[in-house]
């Protein structure tokens, strides 16, 4: 442990006036936290899969190296576990690669929010919710992993929510949301009629059912769908496309990759009509657009240009799809009873990240390769 | 006797320095206008070229980046860096667009040429906090009155007062630690 790591709070008398001083610093999100004290941070550097000492590399956007140590000291204050040490490792990894562009998304006016989906095994065994509730309050591993990945990107990544006029008050989100204080939930494989989400992705070395997946994405908070009547697949698509199709979201064909996590009764109504993964995506690559006709011509200029699909409008018949390729709707099955589902709209200059846990100890955290869509150019009209 | 913790927090970020370049003087210069497609950053570029030429028989380049939350391409800034003398950034009027218009700034920055930023005074503080973490605070920001977006174009275009055009020729032309003497 090296010196700077420690910090003698010579006028804490207590952990009640620590836990203060810690507030008065500004290092922590605003709720109470739990004391990183030594002993505690050794604890969760034991469950850990790396080493110590390890460097986990800098951290956007004030780009300061983080240490599995701090990671430890941050986890520790958000009231997580000692277990869940290597799904805030894969996070870490993930929010680092650039193509997820955590630099734009920290001080962005956008209220994207640091989404963490966790799957495999591994959600069972440290209680990552995927049923009823999994998005909200109730589950100690979902509002602590999430609030830990929060507390790195301000307290490593420098970003606070402010005007940008007091040192650090560089997240300049308009509002925030209050998915910006925890975002994590796990993929409801068991009720889900589908095959794994990560077993969609072109693993060069195939995918297999033990594999522990940590999947970042820089989303807005959940939007609801709901649709207690629809008992057929299309007409169940029909709600869920109209519901997407709104102009103020960052998903009118900018690019980025959304989230739409289904409800099991609304996944097994789409299944029980035939309907695979990859049809769900293609109906709504095709169906759930935006009509142009009804926004502004200011900001459809802008929106438009960001684009690079001024010269498509007529080509589409002014209805601008929200993705640029079935692929960017990720579909994913979460939740329990009940005929709602959740949408979450990309920021935009984003790719979500999904990171495989090592497979065996000592093992390397292993990247999805991105869809295609994340190396097409922005400047479509040039095409 | 207190009480002793890990600290969660870290500022040991790899320096970084990036040098502020100047011209002499703009006469007869060519000078990039880098556009990041924010609503009215156009107008905003148009009225700081216009003034140029009219002061200083600058020929203007104008050039653009679609998506403003991201970087300019590598190939944009080096065609930048091989045309022109000296570059305007516009426009730093919120967060993203802002920060990834502060890391153009200090890629061209790095490539030898005198840069400008303009922002909205409600995004100085934010963009002078972003230089710092780039490592250049020392290159210069023109300011003009919040919002851009969102107004009329030629109300943008109206908004580059002479002021805001000296501070452009005084971020390309004053010496480093000069500002208060020219």
């Amino acid at each position: 442990m090296s010196t700077t790591d420690l910090l003698d709070l010579a006028d804490a008398h207590d952990e009640e006036s620590a836990a203060e001083q810690l507030h008065r610093w500004g290092w922590t999100d605003g709720l109470p936290v739990v004391v990183p004290t030594p002993e505690r941070v050794e604890r969760f550097l034991a469950a850990a899969t790396r080493d110590a000492d390890a460097v986990l590399g800098p951290v956007a956007p004030r780009g300061a190296e983080l240490t599995l140590r701090r990671l430890a000291a941050n986890a520790v204050m958000a009231g997580c576990l000692p277990e869940y040490m290597p799904v805030l490792e894969a996070a870490v990894v993930a929010m680092q690669q650039n193509d997820f562009n955590l630099y734009g998304m920290q001080m962005t006016t956008h209220p994207c929010a640091l989404m963490v989906m966790v799957q495999g095994p591994l959600t069972g065994e440290l209680a990552v919710a995927a049923g009823a509730g999994c998005m909200g309050a109730g589950f100690r591993a979902n509002g602590t992993i999430g609030r830990a990945v929060r507390l790195v990107a301000m307290n490593i990544g420098g970003a606070r929510p402010g005007e940008g006029e007091v040192a650090g008050d560089i997240d300049r989100a308009t509002q925030g949301s209050p998915a910006k204080w925890s975002f994590c939930f796990a993929e409801n494989h068991a009720d889900s009629p589908w095959p794994a989400f990560a077993s969609g992705f072109a693993w060069p070395d195939g995918w297999d059912p033990a594999d522990n997946l940590v999947t970042v994405a820089a989303v807005e908070g959940p939007h609801n769908i709901n649709d207690h009547q629809s008992s057929t697949g299309e007409n169940l698509l029909k709600t869920i496309a109209a519901t997407m199709s709104t102009p103020g979201a960052n998903t009118a064909y900018r690019g980025g990759d959304q989230y739409l996590a289904l409800g099991p009764e609304h996944a097994r109504v789409l299944a029980d009509s035939g309907l695979g993964r990859r049809d769900v995506q293609e109906y709504l690559h095709e169906h759930a657009r935006v009509d142009a006709t009804r926004v502004g011509p200011e900001k459809l200029e802008e929106a438009s240009l960001w684009g690079g699909y001024r010269l498509r409008l007529e080509e589409w018949g002014h209805r601008v799809p929200i993705s640029r390729a079935p692929e960017d709707i990720r579909i994913v099955v979460a939740g329990g009873t009940g005929k709602h589902s959740a949408w979450m709209p990309t920021f935009g200059a984003t790719w979500s990240q999904t990171v495989r846990l090592p497979r065996t100890p000592g093992g390397d955290f292993t990247l999805a390769p991105l869809n295609e869509t994340a190396s097409w150019p922005n400047d479509l009209e040039a095409e | 006797m207190g009480i002793s913790i890990v600290n969660p927090t870290s500022h040991e970020a790899a320096p970084r320095s990036v040098p502020r370049h100047t011209v002499p003087a703009l006469d007869g210069l060519t000078v990039g206008f880098l556009c990041n497609s924010k609503t009215n950053a156009d107008q905003v570029l148009e009225g700081v070229a216009t003034a140029l030429v009219e002061r200083y028989g600058v020929t203007p380049r104008l050039y653009a980046k679609r998506v403003p939350s991201i970087a300019a391409s590598d190939d944009v800034l080096d065609e930048i860096a091989a045309d022109c003398a000296a570059v305007v950034v516009a426009m730093l009027d919120c967060g993203s667009c802002a920060s990834w218009a502060v890391a153009d700034m200090a890629a061209l920055a790095g490539r030898g040429l005198p840069v400008c930023g303009v922002a909205s005074t409600q995004f100085e503080g934010f963009s002078r906090q972003v230089l710092a973490i780039q490592g250049a605070d020392a290159l210069g920001l023109s300011v003009l009155a919040h919002p851009i977006g969102g107004i009329p174009p030629r109300e943008a275009f109206d908004r580059v007062t002479p002021a805001a055009v000296d501070a452009v020729v005084a971020a390309l032309t004053t010496e480093p630690g000069k500002e208060h003497a020219a």
